[in-house]
């Protein structure tokens, strides 16, 4: 059984690019055939970054779903896609008191959220997860200039 | 122990920027409807080639010069937007392995820089990506 554990670049677009990603936990049987590499003995700190990390795309990802007034469904491929790449939401669900409606709010936190990213990327000790980190935080941002663009925005 | 050498990424990454002066440059010129924002990218790749310049001469290497010209220029508003995100996503692929290279703050700058070319992807009309310069496609 391959138990939740912490999974970098789980995705399969991220592990193809052959970045060499870093791995801490799950079989690594799976994890080889993903082509990636297994560390039994990850960084405590790197895997509560990247706890956090996915607790909050799973936020991110439900708040953009439950807009109505614009359209979204691209981008919440792109943000489910991160989550996967994240090793899949935590447990236990995002709070309903993450989410918003508004488009307003939920551009603000997808560019707080890519701000904090681009923290953690900077505060990881392992070079796989800072460079998937910050390249998380890009992604981010695209998606947040594009939903707010699309809801009339600069 | 010192760690991997960043020069090979960081010529990759200045190559691409005398790359982006050349086509910021000739598209602020050519086309009317995208010369604000062609200018405004020039000036931001004119001082991100200068540093880099800088950076890879410090590192005691001879910096990597442009090219007299990118292949043929484009002829349309829409081929210079393809030209220019096509451009944005490939200086995010040679902005990622600098990530992990260099100092603290050689970190920083590449962290703010991946943010920036993945922004200007956006802004020439790339869609978003799960994973700028990870993402083989």
């Amino acid at each position: 059984m391959v138990s939740r554990r912490v999974v970098v670049g789980g995705a399969v677009a991220v592990v193809a690019a052959g970045a060499g990603l870093h791995v801490a936990g799950r079989d690594d049987d799976v994890l080889r055939a993903l082509g990636a590499r297994p560390r039994p003995m990850p960084d405590a700190a790197d895997s509560r970054l990247l706890e956090r990390a996915a607790a909050d795309q799973a936020a991110l990802a439900t708040s953009v779903e439950g807009l109505r007034d614009v359209e979204t469904d691209d981008l919440v491929t792109v943000l489910r896609t991160q989550l996967q790449g994240l090793g899949g939401a935590p447990d236990g669900a995002p709070s309903p008191s993450t989410t918003s409606s508004d488009v307003a709010t939920v551009v603000a936190d997808l560019n707080r959220t890519a701000g904090r990213r681009q923290t953690d990327a900077l505060a990881a000790v392992s070079p796989d997860l800072a460079r998937v980190l910050a390249s998380l935080a890009a992604g981010q941002s695209q998606v947040a200039r594009t939903l707010g663009r699309r809801a009339g925005g600069a | 122990m010192a760690g991997p050498s960043p020069v090979g990424p960081l010529q990759r990454r200045l190559a691409l920027e005398h790359e982006a002066v050349w086509l910021t440059s000739l598209s602020a010129g050519r086309f009317g409807d995208l010369a604000d924002a062609a200018r405004a990218a020039l000036g931001r790749h004119e001082r991100a080639r200068d540093a880099l310049v800088a950076r890879v001469a410090a590192a005691g290497a001879t910096p990597v010069g442009p090219q007299a010209a990118y292949g043929v220029p484009p002829r349309s508003v829409d081929q210079a937007r393809g030209r220019l995100a096509d451009l944005a996503e490939r200086m995010c692929r040679a902005t990622v392995p600098l990530v992990a290279l260099g100092s603290a703050e050689d970190r920083r700058e590449a962290v703010q820089s991946l943010r920036a070319s993945a922004l200007e992807a956006t802004s020439w009309g790339a869609a978003p990506s799960a994973f700028p310069g990870l993402d083989r496609s």
